[in-house]
């Protein structure tokens, strides 16, 4: 005999899409406190042998965790639905929030492109630019791949995107797709150097120790995610004279950094972990790294012959001259940074 | 026979159909009977009777189960919360430490403020769950969440996080450490789960306790403080009395008792208490001071041990209802209601 819980169930799991759709929308899209009194009992789903969560969202995450794999395809596509048809007619911010919360908690991949259309270019992300924070954490829950890397970059491409979240919005992108930071750091260079300006502007300590933070962390996710040979490669062609470039190859090399740079006696560098230093691999470095590296004296000598007589001469007028072919280039000083000596 | 009590009558006979229903009328029964002395049995009575009102034989008897925690919240006819009826008084502070504890991502989802997240400064992205390779990483951007001024969502409580009555369930360490069950080395979540009973927490779920000095339960007077009984919204494992050395302890100093659930899978007829358990009104986050969130890590095993046959809740439900039979049950449940409406 098929116990009622069973039967419960089944039926669920016979919904179409635009049912799940509906029965989501019943639950999320509840804004006058006598519906939201009865919502999380609406969740409770314990006689359909789903022990009652912690919450209206905490049961709907078990809910679906309790459904077979071609039923959670169907749930996913209904939830993502639901938050690209939501109007502020029928939803309050809060509803959206669960809504994300769920696109993050049950993985749904359809979820990853919907952000920048609801957020990014959207009336949600004008009204409410705290959805973009929850779209964030929501989008630290998906595995790397290229269709989170290509939701998140999307997301931190558009109209809305507000600045103060490029540093999160980057880090997720330089975990999905580690080949491609370089790029990345050039695509999302306006919103950096909006934020950095903004903070050199508002003279708090508070805000530029953040920033400093913020920097700190994306270098190591670098260093974490980045295999040593891309970031080598990428030294010879990375550009200092850009603000976000410069910081993060202080924040790289730096005294604090997580890896350092060496020059050897004829004349070669190395990246090399700090942490390991049996891991190491050669850097090519281009002009401007090589003068930046110079001023900002994070190269080490690994051996007391660097730089050869006559080394360090060529390297500076090589770099000068590649500096002033660049129009517009700006000095290669960055603002001053408490650990680079 | 008056209608009220006919009704009355149906719905105890409907909610005992279920085994998730019979669970409930035990605790209903061990909060009334002798000895235990909870609750009065026009108490429960008067919250029969609105059940009764509530319910209609059109529903499935899986619903009963609903009407109990819509009336226990208030939601019944007469709109009377029926929430911390075991009321204890706070104990003077002994410089103990109560605890509650909540998943990552009813954090970030009911206490981070959304002004915090969107205001103009850099604020910290605080993933929903940390993730395996990076645990540090969110204690880290947790520990400066915290130690903002503004982080905490205005109005935001412990314990269930909603406008509908609820409860904050704390444990304590008044009675030193937990005896017994399975060794939890370097797995506090699992530990804390399985201790406190919470069957609604599952593998893989990533666990945040929250620790709070005594004293600052003595800064809020009003807060109403009680022992658990069958209308305190327990979950599934839930029960009001175990006959255990422990348990007795517990209840001597107006405390509940959790059912272990490590002890349950490993011998469901043994002694399966936990620790001691009380309900509050929700506390406002705001107003606790020296409140401290730390992230005790992932729950890495299954809440229960499939049994050889039937379920797990079978399982418990025979373990509760122990000698007694669904009839006697209902009996002995009607005897006492209706007794007081004498």
């Amino acid at each position: 005999m098929i116990d009622a819980s069973t039967m419960a169930i089944a039926q669920f799991q016979g919904l179409r899409v635009p049912q799940y759709e509906l029965f989501l929308k019943e639950r999320l899209s509840l804004t006058a406190e006598a519906d939201l009194r009865r919502r999380d009992r609406h969740c409770n789903f314990e006689p359909w042998g789903i022990p009652f969560g912690e919450s209206h969202l905490d049961s709907l995450t078990k809910l679906f965790r309790k459904l077979p794999a071609d039923t959670q395809e169907r749930f996913r596509n209904g939830l993502v639905d639901t938050f690209r048809h939501a109007t502020q007619a029928e939803f309050s911010a809060d509803g959206i929030s669960g809504l994300i919360y769920l696109i993050g908690m049950t993985k749904s991949p359809a979820g990853l492109e919907s952000f920048c259309v609801v957020l990014g270019s959207g009336s949600w992300g004008k009204a409410h630019p705290e959805l973009f924070y929850d779209a964030l954490s929501a989008l630290y829950m998906f595995p790397s791949s290229t269709a989170t890397y290509r939701g998140v970059r999307s997301l931190a491409t558009s109209g809305c995107f507000p600045d103060k979240f490029v540093f999160d919005a980057c880090a997720i992108m330089v975990r999905s797709s580690p080949l491609r930071w370089l790029d990345d750091l050039r695509d999302l260079s306006v919103r950096f150097d909006r934020l950095i300006e903004r903070i050199d502007r508002s003279n708090s300590d508070a805000e530029r120790n953040s920033l400093a933070e913020k920097e700190r962390k994306l270098a190591r996710s670098l260093k974490q995610y980045v295999p040593l040979a891309d970031i080598a490669r990428a030294l010879e062609r990375l550009d200092p004279t850009r603000s976000m470039e410069g910081r993060l190859l202080r924040r790289l090399l730096g005294q604090s950094g997580t890896l350092t740079l060496e020059g050897s006696e004829d004349d070669q560098y190395h990246i090399v972990d700090r942490a390991d230093p049996g891991r190491r691999t050669r850097a090519s470095l281009g002009p401007q790294v090589l003068l930046a590296a110079l001023k900002w004296r994070l190269i080490r000598r690994s051996h007391p012959g660097w730089p050869s007589a006559g080394m360090q001469d060529h390297i500076v007028a090589a770099a000068l001259r590649r500096l002033a072919s660049v129009e517009g280039a700006r000095p290669t000083e960055a603002p001053p940074l408490a650990e680079a000596t | 026979m008056s209608p009220i009590r006919s009704n009355v009558n149906t719905f105890v006979a409907r909610l005992c159909l279920t085994e998730r229903g019979r669970v409930i009328a035990v605790n209903m029964l061990e909060s009334c009977e002798d000895g235990a002395g909870l609750v009065a049995a026009e108490f429960l009575s008067s919250f029969l009777k609105d059940c009764a009102e509530l319910d209609d034989p059109a529903l499935s008897p899986l619903d009963c189960v609903r009407i109990v925690a819509d009336v226990a919240a208030g939601d019944g006819p007469a709109r009377r919360s029926y929430l911390r009826h075991g009321r204890q008084q706070v104990q003077p502070d002994g410089g103990y430490v109560m605890t509650n504890v909540l998943k990552t991502g009813s954090f970030h989802h009911f206490l981070l403020s959304p002004d915090y997240k969107a205001a103009s400064g850099l604020s910290e992205v605080l993933p929903l769950e940390p993730t395996l390779d990076e645990p540090e990483e969110y204690t880290d951007v947790l520990r400066s969440i915290l130690s903002r001024s503004d982080w905490s969502k205005p109005g935001a409580t412990l314990g269930r996080p909603y406008p509908a009555s609820s409860n904050c369930w704390l444990s304590t360490n008044r009675f030193g450490a937990d005896g017994g069950g399975p060794d939890y080395a370097d797995d506090p979540a699992t530990q804390a789960r399985d201790e406190r009973g919470l069957i609604d927490y599952e593998d893989g779920d990533w666990v945040l306790e929250v620790r709070i000095p005594e004293a600052a339960l003595h800064a809020l007077p009003t807060l109403e403080v009680a022992r658990p009984v069958f209308c305190d919204l327990g979950n599934s494992r839930f029960r009001v009395q175990q006959d255990t050395a422990k348990a007795t302890a517990f209840a001597q100093a107006g405390w509940g008792a959790t059912v272990h659930l490590g002890k349950l899978r490993e011998a469901p007829a043994a002694d399966v208490t936990g620790v001691a358990e009380r309900v509050t009104a929700p506390i406002p986050v705001h107003a606790i001071n020296g409140a401290e969130f730390r992230l005790l890590g992932r729950v890495s095993t299954q809440s229960h041990k499939p049994p050889e046959s039937g379920t797990a809740d079978r399982a418990f439900h025979d373990w509760v209802l122990g000698a007694r039979s669904a009839d006697e049950l209902q009996q002995r449940l009607l005897e006492l209601a209706n007794g007081a409406q004498r």
